[in-house]
């Protein structure tokens, strides 16, 4: 059909201010899903949370069995250990999403100059920054937070009538502050590696190697000191690990809470510092 | 409504001085954006845009006053970018609609409005495909469509026919056109001087980061100019320089030289030279002056002038 017979009529209606961040991130968002890797991780990394809520029946079970009582665990509100695991094991399947889905979140817009698209619309440096950080962290979530809210949540229906139910209430609240805390970071850390490169490819190798490298390190430290807890301060999963191990478990852990979070935070900070400086040089249109 | 007003606008960076203090008020309409490469479009639209911050001077894009309302600056402007600007596993409804929500439509006005714009720019069922499968021709009917869905007042556009074959070309100022008569106002920045022409009624050239004309295209085209179409047998850049000598405009166009002459010469004093250097001519014609041809005379006197200085 000619464009003259199409009835074409100039959009009127209420243009607002506000919301272009939850724009970004939600299309984000909707842009990570649509890829067929990204399902298909996602169906392979729900294996372990499932696997968490099975240990969750397991050990309501066990508790109210004849071997429970012999053992007199009933008596005390379980542990945070599985816990800790679980929270380890979302972190590293979240390292694996990322690798395989949230690498181009600001690479793909900086290599097919999307850019363009956005400031050429009325939206702040900040609000872009804001979007993106919010569509990786949505997806971040999927392995994270969804999963520690469900397993932390039957946790708790299963306890709901004992007496220590106050316990596990702070149990699962503290997992879900750290993995939403390791969320964080982490987007923060890839958002900042993302923003250095237009080929993704090599923000997939940056990220394996920030991950990778540092574990190995720690390992290597941890054997020269003879698995000092320090040795974990080495590596992001280290200083979660410690953090976890802190918070949920009655272990005795040599380091003090504060160098984790602190290397945590710089780690963030170091990510948001990257972007903030590639933005800043942004003019938007080529 | 003033499209712009400019005063004494300067753009640096460090000592170069990209916008040399542009002084200018333009009417509503369309308008040819013309200059060669470096000449500093990219950052006058950029500067208009509110993405650059200038470095001295005043400007007010449709009556907002830059930078202090940039954000509604952009809202009422659509911006189509000459290169490719989209990722290229979204599809065309699913960008044009985002494109829409970032300009500050609602979510589901965005998305009936995108699928509008697209049947308009003449995407019916192609505007559920990935963007990464489009032509050129396509790729650059989404890039107007994303620039005229949330209903701009007026259109900055970069290179529309770029990369697209003549019927491809046709199409797309046929569009353009079709957009203007819609009451849009559009900025063309262009190379090929026939779309300015088709397009626009007013032209900006600027050479050097200085505007060195502005105003209505038919009043350049007819400004008085007496210009002569000349071809030699073999001598023509003998004949440039000879007339050159005595002050005249001569551009060479193919084989044959415009001439520019004074109004009250009727083309004795090409003949003469000719005959005096003995130069046989093969084509002597009075020639109506194009865009193209008086583009390149003012860009010309121009550069020379500041050569000169």
């Amino acid at each position: 059909m000619a464009i003259h017979e199409q009835n074409y009529v100039r959009y009127e209606g209420e243009l607002v201010d506000r919301g272009a961040a939850l724009n970004i991130a939600w299309t984000s968002f909707r842009v990570f899903l649509s890829f067929t890797r990204t399902k298909l991780l996602l169906l392979a990394l729900w294996l372990l949370p499932i696997g968490g809520i099975i240990a969750v029946f397991i050990e309501y079970s066990v508790r109210n069995s004849q071997l429970g009582a012999m053992a007199d665990a009933a008596g005390s509100a379980p542990g945070g250990g599985p816990m800790a695991v679980f929270i380890q094991m979302q972190i590293f399947s979240l390292a694996i999403l990322y690798a395989s889905s949230g690498c181009g979140v600001i690479s793909d817009d900086l290599r097919y100059r999307t850019f363009q698209l956005y400031f050429s619309k009325p939206l702040e440096k900040y609000e872009y920054a804001l979007g993106k950080f919010g569509g990786l962290f949505l997806l971040g979530s999927l392995v994270t937070l969804l999963p520690a809210l469900f397993v932390g949540g039957l946790r708790l229906a299963f306890y709901a009538r004992t007496d220590f139910v106050g316990e596990l209430m702070l149990q699962s609240l503290s997992g879900l502050g750290i993995l939403t805390g390791g969320t964080l970071v982490m987007s923060a850390m890839l958002m900042g590696l993302s923003s250095l490169t237009a080929h993704t490819r090599y923000v997939v190798l940056s990220w394996l190697g920030v991950i990778m490298v540092p574990i190995l390190l720690s390992i290597i430290v941890s054997i020269a000191a003879e698995g000092t807890d320090a040795a974990n301060l080495w590596s992001m999963t280290g200083n979660l690990w410690l953090v976890s191990q802190k918070l949920l478990t009655e272990d005795e852990v040599t380091v003090p809470l504060i160098a984790p979070l602190a290397i945590l935070l710089g780690l963030g900070g170091a990510g948001v510092g990257m972007l903030a400086r590639r933005i800043a040089r942004l003019e938007g249109v080529a | 409504m003033l499209l712009f007003d400019l005063e004494n606008l300067q753009k640096h960076y460090g000592r170069f001085e990209a916008i040399k203090g542009i002084t200018l008020q333009i009417e509503e309409g369309s308008i040819g954006l013309l200059g060669p490469n470096g000449a500093g479009k990219s950052t006058l639209i950029k500067t208009l845009l509110g993405l650059l911050d200038f470095s001295r001077g005043s400007a007010q894009v449709l009556g907002h006053r830059l930078p202090d309302e940039k954000l509604k600056i952009r809202q009422a402007i659509g911006y189509m970018p000459e290169n490719d600007c989209y990722l290229p596993y979204m599809s065309a409804i699913d960008y044009v609609s985002f494109g829409g929500q970032l300009a500050g439509m609602p979510r589901a006005e965005a998305f009936r409005r995108a699928h509008e714009v697209l049947y308009y720019v003449g995407l019916n069922e192609a505007r559920y495909r990935k963007l990464s499968g489009f032509s050129t021709g396509m790729k650059q009917r989404v890039k107007l469509a994303q620039a005229l869905v949330h209903g701009p007042r007026l259109v900055f556009l970069d290179e529309p026919t770029n990369g697209l074959d003549p019927k491809g070309r046709d199409e797309m100022l046929d569009l353009i056109n079709d957009v203007k008569s819609r009451g849009v106002n559009i900025v063309l920045s262009s190379h090929l001087l026939a779309d300015v022409e088709r397009v626009c009624e007013k032209v900006i050239m600027m050479n050097q980061g200085e505007i060195v004309h502005a105003g209505e295209i038919e009043a350049l085209k007819d400004d008085g100019k007496n210009v002569f179409e000349v071809a030699t047998k073999t001598q023509n850049a003998e004949l440039k320089a000879l007339l050159e000598e005595q002050g005249l405009d001569v551009l060479e166009e193919g084989l044959k030289l415009k001439i520019t002459l004074p109004s009250d010469d009727d083309g004795q004093l090409i003949l003469k030279t000719a005959r005096e250097n003995d130069i046989q001519l093969r084509h002597f014609m009075h020639a109506e002056l194009t865009l193209e041809a008086a583009f390149l005379g003012i860009i010309n006197k121009h550069s020379h002038a500041e050569a000169d200085a």
